[in-house]
C-alpha cells in the first residue's frame, strides 16, 4: 500500500469562526433594517483551533447544534469561514481559487453521515467511485477496471459491484461504497461525519473495523466526527469537544473518562456511561437547555454549568492542564 | 394487557412475491411495565409494532395467523370502526421520524388537538387546551406556552421528539408504542427523554413497548426485553438478566457489538454477514449461517422456543446459557 509521505501536521486549524444570521423573512428583515436593529447572528464556531498529526485520529464530540458539521462543512469549502486559517499539508485551505484549491484539497475527503442521501441513486458503483478521479482528472489511462475494482476489494466489496446501483447494496455496504469514493484520490485526511451513526450496532462494527484498517494501512488522518461518546473513544487517538461553538476541551482519549473534566464533558460522560454501561445517573446532572440562549461575553456553558461563579462571566482562556490536557474553564486544574 | 399468540404476518412484495416477515411470535405485555424489542433493521420489530395497532395497509398483507388481544379486543377480528377508537385513545405511537410523522403547515398546538378532537368532538376548547398542555408537560417542556404556535420547522430536534410523545400522551392511552424514538439524539438528551418515558408508566401505570436496535437505551427503559432476528422472535426474559447472560447467541453478538464505554479500550466485535431478506432465510436456525456455535442440527429445522431458567426463552438448540427445567 503507498503511505502518504509529507509533513507531519496534517491538518492545523487556527481561530477558525463562523456565524450564521438568525434567518428572519425579508419584510422583518427590512424593517429591522430600518430601525437600526442589528440583524442576530448565531456563532457557529468560535476561535477553534487543533491540530491533526499523519495517522493520528481526531475525535470531535457534541451534542446536536455545538458546530460539528459546521466545521466539517468550512474545512471542506462548502461555507466560508469568517476569521481564522486553515493549513492543509502545509498549504492554506481558504482564499484559494480554481485549480490551486483542487489541487488542496485533494488530500482531504469526507464520508457522509447518511448512506442513503450521499450515493446518487441513478449512477452506478463505476460512476461514483471513479467521479473524484474524473474531477481531479486523474482517470488512469489503462486497466481502469482493475484499478477500481482493487479499490472495491479494499473496502471489502466485491469486483460485481462495479455496474450495480446503489439501491442494491445493504446500508453497511453503502457506507463501504462512500468510504471507497473518499478514498480514490488516496487522501492524508479523511473527515468521517458521524459517518456510522445511522447504521445497525452489528454493521457499525463493521464499519469501524474498516475505518481502523485503512488508517494503519495508509498511514491516514482522520477527523472523526459523533455524538455517540462511547464510538468516539474507542476509535480515537485524541479527543476535542465542542460547545455551542466553542472548544471546551482536549484531550488525549485514555484520559477521557478518568481525567475529563470540563463540567460539559463530565455531563456527556455521564449520561453515555447511563446509556452503554447501565451506571446510575448522579442526582446532580444539569439538565439540558433546549432554547437557545443569548451569547454573552462569558463561559458558553455558564447557563446550564452546576459550578458556574463569578468568574464565569468573563470567557475562559483554553489553557494546559496536563501534557496534551487543554480545557477552558476557570476551575479547570484548580 | 397484551397478548401475542404464535402470530405470523407474511407481506406482498412489490413484485407479488410472498414475504414471511413473522414467523411465530408469542408475547406478553403486563400493565405498567416497559417491554423492549431489540433487532436489526429487517427483523421484523416495527411491523410487529404495526399489527398491534392493525396500522398496515391492507393491500400489504398477504396472511395474518394466531392472534393479538388488546385489553380485552381480538386485534385480527376487529372491525375498523372498533381500531379506529383504539388507536390514540388507547394505544400512543411515538414514531421514529419527527419530520415525517408531522404536518409541517400546523402549529403544535393544532397537531396535539387533533387527536383529542378526533376522539372527543364535544369536548370544549377549555377542556381540550388543559389536555394539550398537560401532555406537553408530561413530555418535558418545561413552558409549554412558548411554543404552542410554533411550526415543526421552528422547533428543534429534540423538541419535535418530544412533541411526538406529547401527541401521544394527550388522550392518556393505556399502552405507548415509542419506535426507535431516541435514535440520533445525543445522549444527554436522549436520558432526558427516557427518564420522562419510564416515570410516565410507572406513575401512571402505563404499559410501554419500546424498540430500538440499541441495547443500551432498552436496558435504560426497560423491564423486559425480546429480541427478533429475521422475523424470529429469538429470546425473551428480563431484560438486566438477558443482557448480563445472554442465551442465545445471535443475543451475544449483539452485546458484544455494542461500543463500550469502559477503562479499558476494546473495540466492538462485528457480526460477519448480513440479515438474510424475508425469502432467503436459511431452512434450519434463521441465525445458523451466521451463528458461530452452529452444529449439523441448527441448519436442518427451525428450533422450537423452549423456556429455560428464571421464565426466559429461547429459540435456539444449544443455548448458551443452561439451567433447563
Amino acid at each position: 500500500m503507498n503511505k502518504v509521505q509529507g509533513p507531519d501536521k496534517v491538518l492545523e486549524v487556527s481561530a477558525l469562526s463562523r456565524s450564521f444570521s438568525v434567518e428572519k423573512s425579508l419584510l422583518h428583515g427590512a424593517v429591522d433594517r430600518l430601525r437600526g436593529v442589528t440583524p442576530q447572528s448565531l456563532r457557529a464556531l468560535h476561535e477553534v483551533s487543533f491540530s491533526i498529526d499523519r495517522g493520528e485520529t481526531l475525535g470531535l464530540l457534541g451534542e446536536s447544534g455545538s458546530g460539528k458539521s459546521t466545521l466539517a462543512r468550512v474545512l471542506m469549502g462548502i461555507y466560508e469561514p469568517d476569521s481564522g486559517s486553515a493549513k492543509l499539508c502545509g498549504k492554506d485551505i481558504f482564499g484559494q481559487t480554481g485549480n490551486e484549491r483542487l489541487a488542496v484539497l485533494r488530500n482531504m475527503q469526507m464520508v457522509f453521515q447518511d448512506p442513503f442521501g450521499s450515493l446518487d441513486p441513478r449512477m452506478t458503483v463505476r460512476q461514483i467511485i471513479s467521479e473524484p478521479l474524473k474531477i481531479h482528472g486523474l482517470m488512469p489511462a489503462k486497466e481502469v477496471d482493475s484499478f477500481l475494482v482493487k479499490a472495491l476489494t479494499d473496502v471489502g466489496l466485491e469486483a460485481g459491484a462495479l455496474d450495480l446501483y446503489p439501491s442494491e447494496f445493504s446500508g453497511g455496504q453503502r457506507q463501504r461504497i462512500g468510504i471507497c469514493r473518499s478514498l480514490m484520490l488516496n487522501p492524508a485526511l479523511l473527515i468521517a461525519d458521524e459517518a456510522v451513526s445511522a447504521l445497525d450496532v452489528s454493521v457499525q462494527a463493521q464499519i469501524l473495523e474498516l475505518l481502523i484498517r485503512l488508517r494503519s494501512q495508509r498511514n491516514l488522518a482522520m477527523l472523526f466526527i459523533s455524538h455517540d461518546v462511547a464510538v468516539v473513544r474507542q476509535i480515537s487517538d485524541r479527543i476535542i469537544l465542542l460547545y455551542r461553538g466553542n472548544l471546551v476541551e482536549e484531550l488525549p482519549a485514555d484520559k477521557l473518562l478518568s481525567h475529563g473534566c470540563h463540567p460539559y464533558t463530565r455531563h456527556l460522560l455521564e449520561a453515555a456511561l447511563f446509556l452503554r454501561e447501565g451506571k446510575c445517573l448522579p442526582e446532580t446532572a444539569p439538565t439540558v437547555s433546549l432554547a437557545a440562549s443569548g451569547m454573552g461575553a462569558g463561559c458558553c456553558y455558564l447557563s446550564v454549568c452546576p459550578k458556574a461563579g463569578k468568574e464565569c462571566q468573563q470567557r475562559p482562556l483554553l489553557h494546559e492542564i496536563a501534557a496534551g490536557h487543554r480545557v477552558a474553564c476557570h476551575f479547570a486544574g484548580k | 394487557m397484551l397478548s401475542i399468540d404464535n402470530f405470523s404476518l407474511q407481506l406482498k412484495g412489490s413484485d407479488g412475491r410472498i414475504l414471511p416477515v413473522l414467523e411465530n411470535v408469542s408475547l406478553r405485555l403486563d400493565k405498567g411495565s416497559c417491554l423492549g424489542i431489540a433487532g436489526e433493521s429487517g427483523s421484523g420489530k416495527s411491523v410487529l409494532a404495526m399489527s398491534i395497532a392493525a396500522l398496515l395497509p391492507t393491500g400489504a398483507v398477504h396472511s395474518r395467523s394466531g392472534k393479538i388481544e388488546f385489553d380485552g379486543c381480538e386485534i385480527l377480528a376487529a372491525s375498523e370502526a372498533e381500531l379506529q377508537k383504539l388507536r390514540g385513545r388507547k394505544v400512543g405511537f411515538v414514531f421514529q421520524e419527527p419530520m415525517t410523522a408531522m404536518n409541517p403547515l400546523m402549529t403544535l398546538y393544532e397537531q396535539i388537538v387533533e387527536t383529542v378532537y378526533a376522539h372527543y368532538p364535544a369536548s370544549s376548547r377549555a377542556d381540550a387546551d388543559k389536555r394539550v398542555m398537560l401532555a406537553l408537560a408530561r413530555a418535558g417542556f418545561k413552558d409549554p406556552e412558548k411554543f404552542l404556535e410554533s411550526y415543526p420547522h421552528q422547533l428543534s430536534g429534540g423538541m419535535r421528539q418530544r412533541a411526538m410523545i406529547a401527541m401521544a400522551l394527550v388522550l392518556e392511552p393505556a399502552l405507548i408504542i415509542a419506535d426507535e424514538p431516541t435514535t440520533a439524539i445525543d445522549a444527554a438528551l436522549q436520558v432526558q427523554l427516557l427518564s420522562g418515558l419510564r416515570r410516565q408508566i410507572e406513575q401512571e401505570h402505563h404499559s410501554m413497548i419500546f424498540i430500538s436496535h440499541d441495547l443500551g437505551v432498552i436496558r435504560a427503559v426497560s423491564d423486559r426485553l425480546a429480541v427478533f432476528y429475521a422475523g424470529c422472535l429469538v429470546e425473551s426474559g428480563a431484560t438486566r438478566s438477558i443482557l448480563e447472560s445472554p442465551a442465545h447467541p445471535y443475543t451475544a453478538d449483539l452485546v458484544a457489538a455494542l461500543p463500550r464505554l469502559v477503562e479499558e479500550r476494546k473495540l466492538p466485535v462485528p457480526i460477519a454477514g448480513t440479515l438474510p431478506s424475508p425469502e432467503r432465510k436459511p431452512v434450519g436456525c434463521v441465525y445458523s449461517d451466521r451463528c458461530r456455535h452452529a452444529r449439523a442440527e441448527c441448519h436442518k429445522a427451525r428450533p422450537e422456543t423452549q423456556t429455560l431458567a428464571e421464565s426466559r426463552q429461547v429459540r435456539c438448540l444449544f443455548p448458551l446459557f443452561g439451567g433447563h427445567i
